[in-house]
């Protein structure tokens, strides 16, 4: 019983925590000016994070060490430390972006001053980090991010074209000018990159260190990934369903919380206005937690410091210290006055760029039967993974070039 | 020693060509607006007015707390509020009027979205004109793209 509940707790997390705002502003633009064009490549990204998430939670179980560990010891220091760096600065953009929408949110239901809602979001932050264990954090932000189901039913109430749902599950190229095609390439890039966002690998192995998986938890972990995942991509298809639905016939392009939560009350009304907010603000605050989180889990990892929320912050000093100095850094980011949806559109795009440095160690490590032993991939996860490198180095590749032809995705 | 200068080496590349990525960037933003550019910011203008439609069609429709509708009308005001400045910038010779067009509607956008923004109820009494406008920025682009 107990384990059975472990699992659908697992589950839920993993959607609850799938959806955060440069997901969910990619997602309904891209309905909004492709139609259902691009859902095949939702389906890819979620398969691409299922199999990723499945390998690094399995090296978690069975060595212990989350993705930078393993980055360190197969990348080696100078490969390593670019990746680390990297990956630590798409990080504090995107938990920077994740307080920014946070305010915005918390704006529409106060109308205090933007700049001061941000202060008070870090202060949110570094005490909920501070005093709650990881699995209350967990939990708490991950099955209250399930409000964000309220998207599926208004997505369902919008009864779309099934036929034209499906067409959208096979690649075509929409017809027109060059400019329109460069820009669906550049959508294809973002929203493989916002399903596939490193930190949520990063996150999800250091997460089963946390709570101290062995090699009995693989198949809880094989089940977490495909289910949790699955029903996250289904919340993505229908971001993208309301983009389609609702937005697109007025050609609204959606850069604020605000823009998804009327969509769902033109649905189901003030009820489904304060579920959609709830919904966003436990999914923005958790992804922010994740991110600063993340950040830390990887700095400590390579670098061989004591990491992890079960030490107290005296026993993992500079772990905790990581983490406080990514959400100051984070604030101050946003308190420029940037747009904080236009930083995680940049941060999407660059995450895609450190997506080949990272899997390429994960991958070299997870077919290794001298490390992994009987838990060495499969012919499965062996195939996909090198597909996925394919893929994901393809599109990193492609990343800048469209970033600069389209004027940063702007048209 | 050699794998020193190859680090050195690996390392000035790497800044080079980030230094060469934000100095393209930099340089198109300053380069004067041409037909894609300046599409690209009616076509903004035209989306918040066309969102702004549909926020006034929820209010008519009692499916808003007013509060919400005030905030978000504030929040999008400031984003057209953004555009006017960013079409402060010169245009190609031929296009100054089209960019004046936009910015003398996106001004009337940005006051009607503070009126809405003061009384969240406004648009069940008058209409605030947001349709209209998104016609116009419409026929703005169409101007600029007619081939979009």
């Amino acid at each position: 019983m107990k384990k059975i509940l472990e699992i659908f707790l697992g589950i839920l997390t993993a959607m609850g925590g799938f959806v955060e705002i440069g997901e969910l502003t990619f997602m309904m633009n891209a309905g909004s000016k492709f139609n259902y064009q691009l859902l095949w490549v939702v389906l890819l990204g979620v398969i691409g994070i299922m199999v990723y998430g499945e390998i690094t939670g399995r090296i978690a179980a069975v060595r212990g060490q989350a993705v930078f560990n393993v980055v360190r010891e197969r990348a080696g220091m100078r490969l390593g430390l670019l990746t680390l760096v990297a990956a630590t600065l798409v990080c504090l953009l995107t938990c920077a972006a994740e307080i920014g929408a946070i305010a915005l949110v918390w704006q529409l239901l106060s109308g205090w001053p933007y700049r001061a809602l941000l202060l008070l979001a870090l202060l949110f932050f570094l005490l909920v980090i501070w005093f709650l264990p990881f699995k209350a954090i967990e939990r708490v932000f991950g099955l209250l991010g399930l409000l964000m189901v309220v998207f599926i039913v208004v997505a369902w109430k919008m009864q779309p074209d099934w036929a034209q749902v499906a067409a959208g599950l096979v690649p075509t190229l929409p017809s027109g000018p060059t400019d329109k095609q460069l820009l669906y390439a550049y959508y294809a890039v973002a929203l493989i990159s916002s399903v596939m966002l490193p930190y949520e690998t990063y996150f999800y192995a250091s997460g089963a260190i946390e709570d101290h998986w062995t090699p009995q938890d693989i198949p809880l972990n094989r089940v977490i990934v495909i289910i949790g995942f699955a029903l996250g991509g289904l919340l993505s298809a229908s971001l993208m369903t309301i983009g389609n639905q609702y937005l697109g016939p007025q050609q609204v392009e959606a850069g604020l919380p605000g823009t998804a939560a009327f969509s769902v009350a033109s649905q189901l009304g003030r009820a489904g206005l304060w579920l959609a907010i709830g919904g966003m603000f436990f999914a923005f605050a958790g992804a922010a937690i994740e991110t600063a989180l993340c950040s830390a889990y990887d700095i400590a990892q390579f670098f061989g410091w004591p990491w992890g929320k079960f030490r107290a912050p005296r026993n993992a000093p500079r772990f905790a210290l990581a983490w406080a100095i990514v959400l100051v850094l984070s604030t101050a980011v946003v308190m420029t006055g940037v747009d904080p949806i236009q930083v995680v559109e940049y941060s999407i795009v660059f995450s895609v760029v450190i997506l080949p440095l990272t899997y390429f160690p994960v991958m070299a490590i997870s077919r290794d039967p001298d490390v992994m032993g009987v838990h060495v991939n499969g012919p499965i996860a062996n195939t996909l993974g090198w597909i996925y490198f394919a893929l994901i180095s393809i599109a990193a590749v492609a990343a800048i070039p469209l970033l600069i032809l389209t004027h940063g995705g702007e048209g | 020693m050699e794998s020193n200068r190859a680090a050195w080496v690996q390392g000035v590349v790497l800044a080079g060509v980030c230094l060469a990525i934000g100095l393209t960037l930099v340089l198109r933003l300053q380069r004067p607006f041409d037909q894609d550019t300046l599409a690209i910011q009616v076509s903004k203008l035209q989306s918040h007015a066309a969102e702004a439609q549909l926020l006034a069609q929820n209010v008519t429709q009692d499916n808003l707390a007013p509060g919400f509708v005030r905030e978000h009308a504030l929040q999008l005001a400031e984003r057209v509020d953004d555009v006017d400045q960013k079409l402060q910038k010169q245009a190609q010779p031929g296009l100054e009027p089209v960019k004046s067009a936009a910015m003398q509607s996106g001004n009337r956008l940005h006051e009607s979205l503070l009126l809405l923004g003061r009384d969240g109820q406004r648009p069940r009494r008058e209409s605030l004109g947001f349709d209209a406008l998104a016609q116009e920025f419409d026929a703005l682009h169409k101007q600029l793209k007619p081939q979009d």
